[in-house]
């Protein structure tokens, strides 16, 4: 499980966020602040669906499932 | 009296088509002066709402600039054959781009709430019961900080659910999106709308065995059109804006399908007496 948080936080960090006084921990909300845009998002359900070895249908793209790294490898880590 | 739950949206349509008020005409439908009456009802109670919480009346053009579209986004969200263009300019696809083009290249010492009234027109090739291409369409439009923003989408979602109800509409609030996003990131613009619940519609039970029709819309845009129409607020903080839209038609027609023509139709009367 934290092999997977790790992964997904340093491709957040290193490749989505351009900003570099932004970082994102474990438990950052991603979607306050304008932190994830409309291109990013997609890049990060690209780079999870690679992660997890299956495509997310937009039905599963949801708060409850992306609110966090925490959360998203919780959700999408377990199937 | 019969009921919506006793005939089907399609007798009922039926009833008001023998009535002369509800009239398809190949692409277009054609509404009575009951219909329309009614139309300009809901659109009176809207109005009270709008200036009781204290927004201003922005009168608008009938047709909008390309160019205001065209720095709204709106083509690289929507397919452009969506929008009629017509000799100097298009028919709007909704009224609030009105609002912000009014606003650009300003600073907002408070926050500010706008209603307007459009026709407004998509050329959809959906075909839904109470789908018109042409439609009316008012708005109520709010411009401020983050919080102030959804606050007011709070209410506004609270008061108008409440005011259906009232009028006995058998309605829902349900997440939505917008459903004529194009391809490549407008896929992400739609994503980024439902994890974070920009938009809301208030739905109304026409049939039991019809999907509910969307009669209202509650939506948060953030700093989406602050940005491309560069207003913000006095303090240099961005502005965020939000909106409710009514489709008054579909008002009017979830009133008749839903009390029935008479009873729909003696609520404009009550007033007039």
């Amino acid at each position: 499980m934290s092999d997977a948080r790790d992964k997904l936080l340093n491709y957040i960090n290193g490749e989505l966020l351009t900003d570099r006084t932004r970082r994102a921990a474990p438990d950052t909300p991603l979607f306050e602040d304008g932190w994830i845009d409309s291109l990013k998002i997609l890049k990060l359900i690209a780079y999870i669906e690679l992660m997890i070895g299956r495509n997310i249908p937009d039905e599963e793209i949801v708060m409850k499932n992306f609110r966090t790294v925490t959360v998203i490898v919780e959700h999408f880590g377990s199937k | 009296m019969t009921t919506t739950k006793e005939i089907s949206i399609d007798d009922a349509m039926t009833q008001l088509s023998r009535l002369h008020e509800w009239m398809p005409a190949g692409r277009e439908t054609v509404l009575g002066p009951h219909m329309l009456a009614l139309v300009d009802w809901v659109d009176l109670r809207v109005v009270e709402f709008a200036l009781k919480a204290g927004a201003s009346e922005l009168p608008v053009p009938r047709l909008i600039a390309h160019s205001v579209l065209e720095r709204a986004g709106y083509f690289e969200s929507f397919p452009a054959s969506i929008v009629e263009e017509s000799e100097g300019g298009c028919m709007p696809p909704a009224t609030c781009y009105h609002c912000y083009a009014k606003l650009a290249a300003t600073s907002l010492r408070e926050p500010v709430l706008l209603t307007c009234i459009a026709r407004c027109r998509r050329n959809e090739s959906e075909e839904e019961s109470g789908r018109l291409q042409t439609f009316t369409m008012r708005e109520i439009v709010f411009i401020g900080s983050a919080g102030w923003v959804r606050k007011q989408r709070q209410e506004w979602t609270d008061r108008i659910l409440a005011f259906a109800q009232t009028l006995h509409l058998v309605v829902q609030l349900d997440a939505a999106t917008d459903s004529f996003f194009a391809g490549g990131e407008a896929r992400g613009r739609k994503l980024l709308q439902q994890i974070k619940g920009l938009k809301i519609e208030l739905r109304a039970q026409m049939d039991a065995k019809e999907t509910p029709l969307a009669i209202s819309s509650f939506n948060l845009h953030e700093t989406f059109f602050s940005r491309c129409f560069d207003f913000q607020l006095a303090d240099g903080i961005e502005a965020h804006s939000g909106c409710v839209a009514f489709g008054l038609e579909r008002w009017a027609l979830a009133l008749a399908l839903t009390l029935g023509p008479d009873k729909a139709f003696s609520l404009v009367e009550q007033v007039q007496r």
